[in-house]
């Protein structure tokens, strides 16, 4: 979610745009197929929900993506110099860069920037080498490869659900509730998090885009939506 | 010497895959005056013949010590041997900082190697005009290192270089299998004598014309270096004195032996 | 040669009205001057080889090594001039250590090949340097294993990534030789230098495009055709230098390494037999020439 916690400049009219946050809930798992991203819609400023359907899943590469958390300015730069760099990787080398690849060039980029930056990532991606993997990138510039990640503010509320409901090679119905279910939870307790929930499941067949939406209960429409 | 179309830098081969302006550089080497180098299980040892411009001039410093474990002997163009001796001192006192022990041997070799080819294949340099023996000790013992103008670096047992070094190569190929295991008194008898065979008939070694750098493993202690010593001037008297004595008093076989090579 | 006084070849970078550039041929020649080198491609590994011309009877027996190694998993070795070689590898080195710092993996030895391809290339290109006088063999073993990324934390699920297809392309070996014209082509097996003829007609028999050839039955294969090629300068004395790069499971655990002096002497030691072998049958040959 894309928040000023700054907020107005001095002539109470420019936003500064350093301090336009994105904290917000995103997360992403693995399963038995590959890996399953989610993230809240909401970004503001201040009390004013500036985009209620924000997107906050990034592409760098054709199954590689990532969830963007800090400040939207930082992050944005960081994914479209990654997703550069990928881009060029894949066009000069005969096999196309791997979730590896993309977490090695995130982590390079947010620990040599450390003192400039905020962004916390989480970058999640499927090849047919390596399967699905997840890895986060915390503020310091860490590398940390996991079965499952969770970022943003709204993360704080769903520590306890996730560690209670995850399980390891579950299945896409599964995962999907699983993500489901987290955010929601998010949402529901986070003030800076809500808006619709939007997923990206990345599997051998691809991309494929999932979209839940509150007044449905988040229950539809689902799938390529 | 005739001039070819080739011949004219470092950056143009001949149709043969030949630089001459490297092999030119070499010749430089050989018009400085003779060095020896030789290497045993424990000591190495340089010893060099220096020249003076004219009677009344000092003599040509020839072996110039870096660190405390090595030191190097130089034959050709002096000043080039300075810059690159310069460099090795730099370097070596770089790596004792950054890795709190002194620098292989090897590695410094291969660092002034690389350095001299860059200068073999840029228009806008030249060739270094300088042949150096770098010998040490290090963590792994001791070790001779030739290096050429071309930027060819090799590990030796013993080698010669300079003006007349032919016949004191001959001497070392002739006792190759001795150096090994001799003493530290053995080599330096060797590398003089080895010394002598390149000498031009009306000369002689003095204490004038004469220099050495010895460095080895000390015999107390593990990994101890013994620090590399430069006799030059009086102390090389003695030294000189036992080499010699030992070659006259010798039997005839060595003298004899010599005189087949010279016909 | 034709070249000679038309003046074309005296600059590198300068085109013949032909389209050559005489100044990469004449680099050729002092590789065809070098001691034989050559690279094989095994089914579970490569091996580099080399004969190394014993130019004094006072160099440092085992010493000098000619064989380098730039990566863990990737080994190089050039014909030509040495100086230049050892520039070359430097390079090399540089260039899987940027890979690393960018990528936090190492880097493929396609991918090297193909970066020391155009640096090559590039001291083509200007009058003010000179072609490189090597033609450089770049051997190495991509992992087939899970690989971290450098400097990662974890280890994901532990019942293992979801999703993986059974074959997909994972690692292997790799062998190319760079030529001084920055060429490069990947080869099964690969020979440049003084006896590169000899060596190329005996990697030729080898059904190397099989991919069947074992790793130790190679190292045996290798040490021979240096010792066949040798036949020609017989009268110089040499040493036998040899590396290989083993898949994970292998030998080397996917590094690349001397081959240990037992194994290079049994080679050596079969080398050589061979060798008497051929040589009684040649001379019955030339026997039955006489009595034509």
């Amino acid at each position: 979610m894309v928040r000023s916690s700054g907020m107005l400049g001095e002539d109470g009219i420019h936003v500064d745009m350093n301090h336009l946050k994105t904290g917000e809930v995103n997360m992403a798992i693995t399963f038995c197929d590959g890996v399953i991203l989610g993230a809240d819609s909401r970004t503001t400023t201040g009390a004013y929900i500036a985009n209620r359907v924000t997107d906050k899943l990034t592409q760098v590469h054709d199954t590689i993506w990532c969830c963007r958390s800090g400040s939207a300015a930082d992050t944005q730069a960081v994914a479209d110099i990654v997703s550069y760099h990928l881009g060029l990787y894949g066009v000069m080398h005969e096999e196309g860069p791997t979730t590896q690849t993309a977490a090695g060039l995130f982590q390079e980029l947010c620990y040599d920037n450390k003192d400039r930056l905020s962004a916390g990532m989480i970058i999640a991606g499927y090849d047919q080498r390596n399967g699905g993997n997840v890895y986060s990138i915390p503020l310091g510039g860490s590398l940390h490869k996991q079965p499952y990640a969770i970022g943003g503010s709204g993360s704080t509320y769903i520590y306890g659900y996730c560690d209670s409901y995850w399980k390891e090679g579950m299945s896409e119905e599964e995962g999907i509730g699983f993500v489901k279910g987290a955010l929601r939870e998010a949402i529901k307790w986070d003030g800076s998090s809500g808006g619709v929930i939007r997923l990206v499941v990345l599997t051998n067949k691809g991309a494929v885009r999932h979209l839940y939406l509150p007044d449905q209960g988040y229950k539809g429409p689902g799938k390529g939506a | 010497m005739f001039r070819n179309n080739y011949d004219n830098d470092a950056v143009t081969f001949s149709p043969q895959g030949r630089i001459f302006q490297v092999e030119y550089a070499s010749e430089a080497v050989k018009q400085g005056s003779v060095v020896v180098g030789i290497a045993s299980k424990t000591h190495t040892v340089l010893v060099a013949l220096k020249r003076n411009a004219e009677e009344l001039s000092s003599y040509q410093k020839k072996i110039i010590g870096i660190d405390e474990h090595f030191g190097l002997a130089l034959a050709g163009l002096a000043s080039d041997a300075r810059v690159l001796s310069n460099f090795m001192k730099r370097q070596a006192l770089a790596s004792k900082m950054t890795y709190g022990r002194p620098i292989p041997i090897e590695r410094i070799v291969e660092r002034i190697g690389d350095r001299a080819q860059t200068s073999t294949q840029v228009y806008t340099k030249r060739p270094y005009g300088v042949g150096l023996l770098v010998a040490g000790v290090d963590e792994t013992g001791p070790h001779l290192f030739e290096f050429q103008p071309s930027g060819m670096t090799q590990e030796m047992v013993a080698c010669a270089i300079g003006a007349r070094s032919q016949m004191a190569r001959t001497y070392l190929e002739r006792h190759l299998d001795k150096f090994a295991d001799s003493s530290r008194d053995e080599l330096i008898k060797h590398g003089l004598l080895a010394l002598k065979e390149s000498l031009s008939q009306d000369k002689e070694l003095t204490v004038d014309n004469a220099s050495l750098g010895v460095t080895g493993v000390a015999k107390d202690g593990k990994r101890k270096i013994e620090t590399f010593k430069l006799y030059d001037g009086p102390e090389i008297g003695p030294l000189l004195e036992a080499a010699l004595e030992t070659s006259e008093a010798a039997p005839a076989a060595e003298g004899g032996e010599s005189m087949e090579v010279d016909t | 040669m034709t070249s000679i006084g038309t003046g074309y070849d005296l600059q590198n970078s300068v085109f013949s009205p032909d389209g050559r550039n005489f100044q990469v041929e004449y680099a050729v020649k002092a590789v065809e001057n070098g001691g034989t080198c050559i690279g094989i491609r095994c089914k579970n590994g490569i091996i580099l080889a080399t004969e190394k011309i014993i130019t004094s009877k006072l160099l440092r027996p085992g010493a000098n090594r000619r064989i380098a190694t730039v990566d863990r998993n990737i080994g190089v070795v050039s014909a030509g001039l040495v100086p230049d070689g050892r520039h070359f590898v430097s390079r090399a080195r540089d260039e899987a250590s940027s890979w690393r710092s960018t990528y936090k993996a190492p880097i493929p030895v396609k991918a090297l090949a193909g970066r020391l391809g155009s640096y090559v290339q590039a001291y083509t290109l200007y009058s003010s340097v000179r072609p490189f006088g090597i033609t450089a063999i770049v051997g190495g073993w991509d992992t087939d294993a899970e690989t971290k990324v450098d400097g990662q934390v974890g280890i994901g699920p532990a019942v293992g990534s979801g999703g993986k297809v059974d074959g997909a392309k994972k690692g292997g070996p790799g062998l190319y030789m760079i030529e001084p014209s920055g060429l490069y082509w990947g080869y099964y097996g690969a020979a440049t230098g003084k006896g590169r003829q000899a060596a190329k007609a005996e990697l030729e028999k080898l059904d190397l495009s099989s991919g069947t050839l074992e790793l130790e039955a190679g190292v045996m294969e290798a040490a021979r055709i240096i010792y066949v090629a040798h036949e020609d300068s017989k009268d110089k004395d040499f040493e036998l230098e040899m590396s290989w790069v083993s898949s994970v499971d292998g030998p080397t655990k996917g590094r690349h390494e001397q081959v240990p002096s037992s194994l290079l002497e049994e080679a050596e030691r079969r080398a050589k037999k061979a060798m008497e072998g051929e040589d009684e049958e040649t001379g019955s040959g030339e026997g039955e020439k006489m009595e034509e």
